[in-house]
């Protein structure tokens, strides 16, 4: 099948999007990371295989706060381990033995209370976390790798029926580091999968996602010759065909077949359909001491020289099931093609002209047999889980955000010297969307001249926490005219949003308006079309909003009477107390 | 390729990222005057553009890359190199 370029996938999902009928499947998709273009590749995969779905991307590393009772069908968590804390994997958190256990702590709370506000869903994915940017050393295990190494025993020992893991380690072992991964991007937009890791990402997911409406496969139809076995047996006869271990040319035959028994185990149905005379491919079964699939495997055979779309449609039949849940296995060409013309619903491959890549095509294609298996024993265990986790509940779960955030031990530090920022003061003015009352753009000069200007405070602030810095992440600029305060600006990075911070820092600036002897704060708000949380943050604050002509909106504040929620798990100090 | 090829085919990809019409976007058209222009879209930009024309953006030049003249002009000196 011919890869698309990423235009073309964009360009199709629209299509494919105006043709669907039925209501799609949602999935959330909550990640430290950005992951925006995995949207397209996960909704291409899905439409294109007849399944409407619509993807969502969380707001950037936000998990416990995106991640409560949601009302989307799939939830999928998307934690890489470098970002666990700020800039984990430059190694810094390292060398506190006793931070590093609390944040492996907070990681897993964080994730089992996900788990357990969320145990109403269809389906929560779960990746593993991974060792990039920080793979250690040879002799050396990086202490990151330790982590991800805890953290990922944790995920396997969740046994809620609605979780899975998905190992993203099993993608990165297929392709090298530079497909799979991008560094310009990482250090350019914080973005560090490449599309192809996203493709194969929902390469692989979709069979899940698939499995849940029941899209999966349920027989899988073999050609003999080149595909069961390497070589003709009508032409080169019994002695000659290879399908064993010890031979170069059958090895790869083995491997397939191996995979083959193992479905028929699953109970997927394993059927042949072969140009052959019937009685050469028996013989082969019966008694080819390198064949692994016997008569009790293979439930269906159509050996004859008939088409073969007319024997598949028949297997069909008599398997009473639809040809749209039929996979089908040919090393010939024009077989494929005419299976593909005639009959589209029936999923058909060719066996690569490279057998040795036979194998790894093959199994690649194997997630369309995917089951969701849930055993008695699975049941028991969900059980027992329940039972034990109700005991353990209170310890090992955030009974809401505000825990959540406590935990975290946050920190607003007011910088007291903006001259000494002022390039990175002019970026985040340039570069802020989302949290930004007027998006007013400054240069260094513009800044410059507000410092030093005795009407206004530039007021920028740092964020830490317990596991780390978020760096200068917010600015104010407040004008004062006679008895009130202006908020020229205030703004956020996204990076630190969902934290309750741009409230802690609102509240600090009252009580200093208060002790200026200001009566009033002002803030106009310029709605743009990425910042309206903006005016909902001042709404839910309590301000008064005026709206004026020019279509932007005044939120005001008397600061005598001004009594704000508490924010008190959050500390505020200035850079020059210290 | 021709400068105006270059232009055509970078105003089709941008079409198609930001899900407009060719009509409406000009060598003119920058991040600036076009809100659905963000960082996301930028990472999509570059990454499809990419693709498109097989080659290899350094970060100087997606940073530079904040109109379609500017995209143009990249491209034109990198495929004239």
């Amino acid at each position: 099948m011919k890869e698309l370029t990423y235009s073309q996938i964009i360009a199709e999902n629209r299509r494919l999007e105006k043709l669907a009928k039925d209501k799609p499947l949602r999935i959330l998709v909550v990640a430290n990371t950005v992951v925006e273009n995995l949207r397209d590749y996960l909704e291409y995969e899905l439409r294109s295989h007849g399944m409407h779905a619509a993807v969502d991307i969380a707001a950037y590393d936000n998990a416990m706060q995106e991640s409560s009772r949601l009302q989307h069908d799939v939830l999928i968590l998307w934690l890489d381990t470098w970002n666990l804390a700020p800039a984990l994997h430059t190694g810094h958190l390292f060398e506190d033995p006793e931070v590093l256990q609390a944040l492996e702590k907070n990681v897993k709370t964080q994730i089992n209370t996900i788990v357990k506000d969320n145990e109403h869903l269809p389906l929560i994915v779960i990746n593993t976390f991974n060792n990039l940017l920080d793979p250690g050393f040879p002799f050396k295990k990086s202490n990151m790798q330790t982590l991800a190494g805890n953290l990922n025993a944790y995920l396997y020992s969740i046994s809620a029926p609605n979780v899975f893991v998905f190992d993203t380690g099993h993608i990165l072992l297929s392709l090298p580091e530079k497909s799979a991964i991008s560094r310009k991007q990482f250090y350019l937009f914080n973005t560090l999968y490449t599309n192809l890791f996203f493709s194969r990402y929902s390469h692989h997911l979709k069979f899940v996602l698939l499995g849940l409406k029941g899209k999966t496969k349920k027989a899988l139809i073999m050609d003999c010759d080149n595909t069961l076995w390497s070589g003709i047996v009508g032409e080169d006869g019994f002695d000659s065909i290879r399908m064993g271990y010890d031979s170069p040319e059958g090895r790869p035959f083995h491997e397939v077949q191996q995979m083959l028994l193992g479905l028929a185990r699953q109970g997927v149905v394993i059927g042949i359909c072969s140009k052959n005379n019937p009685k050469d491919v028996q013989q082969v079964i019966d008694h080819h001491p390198d064949m692994l699939l016997g008569d009790e495997n293979i439930t269906i055979k159509k050996v004859n020289w008939e088409p073969k779309p007319h024997n598949v449609k028949q297997i069909a039949k008599e398997l009473n099931i639809g040809t749209d849940s039929l996979v089908f296995w040919d090393d010939n060409e024009f077989e494929v093609q005419m299976m593909r013309e005639m009959l589209p619903e029936v999923l058909s491959f060719q066996v690569p002209g490279k057998t040795y890549e036979y194998p790894g095509v093959f199994r690649e294609q194997m997630g369309w047999f995917f089951k969701r298996n849930i055993t008695a024993e699975d049941l028991q265990k969900a059980d027992l889980y329940k039972a034990q986790s109700r005991r353990e509940k209170e310890k090992d779960r955030f009974t809401d955000i505000t825990e959540y955030l406590q935990s975290l031990s946050l920190e607003i530090i007011i910088e007291h010297q903006p001259q000494k920022h002022l390039g990175r003061l002019a970026q985040i003015s340039q570069k802020t969307n989302q949290f930004n009352l007027s998006t007013k753009r400054y240069e260094v000069a513009d800044i410059k001249s507000m410092i030093a200007d005795e009407h206004t405070d530039v007021l920028p602030f740092h964020v830490k926490g317990r596991f780390g810095e978020y760096g200068l992440t917010g600015l104010c600029i407040v004008r004062y005219d006679a008895s009130t305060a202006f908020l020229d600006t205030f703004l956020m990075s996204c990076r630190v949003l969902g934290r309750q911070l741009e409230q802690a820092f609102i509240n600090h600036l009252l009580a200093r308006l208060r002790e200026k002897g200001v009566s009033r704060l002002e803030a106009e708000y310029v709605p743009t079309p990425k910042n309206q949380q903006v005016a909902r943050f001042f709404g839910e604050m309590g301000f008064a909003a005026r709206e004026t002509n020019e279509g932007t909106t005044v939120f005001s504040c008397q600061v005598k009477h001004f009594s704000p929620a508490s924010t008190d798990f959050i500390t505020i100090s200035s850079s020059n107390d210290e | 390729m021709t400068n105006k090829e270059i232009q055509e085919k970078v105003i089709h990809t941008l079409a198609v990222i930001f899900d407009m019409q060719t009509a409406k976007i000009s060598p003119e058209t920058n991040a600036r005057s076009l809100a659905r222009w963000d960082s996301l879209n930028q990472i999509k930009l570059t990454v499809a553009l990419e693709e498109e024309f097989d080659l290899e953006f350094e970060p100087e030049e997606i940073a530079a890359m904040t109109s379609v003249k500017a995209i143009v002009d990249v491209i034109s000196a990198k495929m004239n190199n």
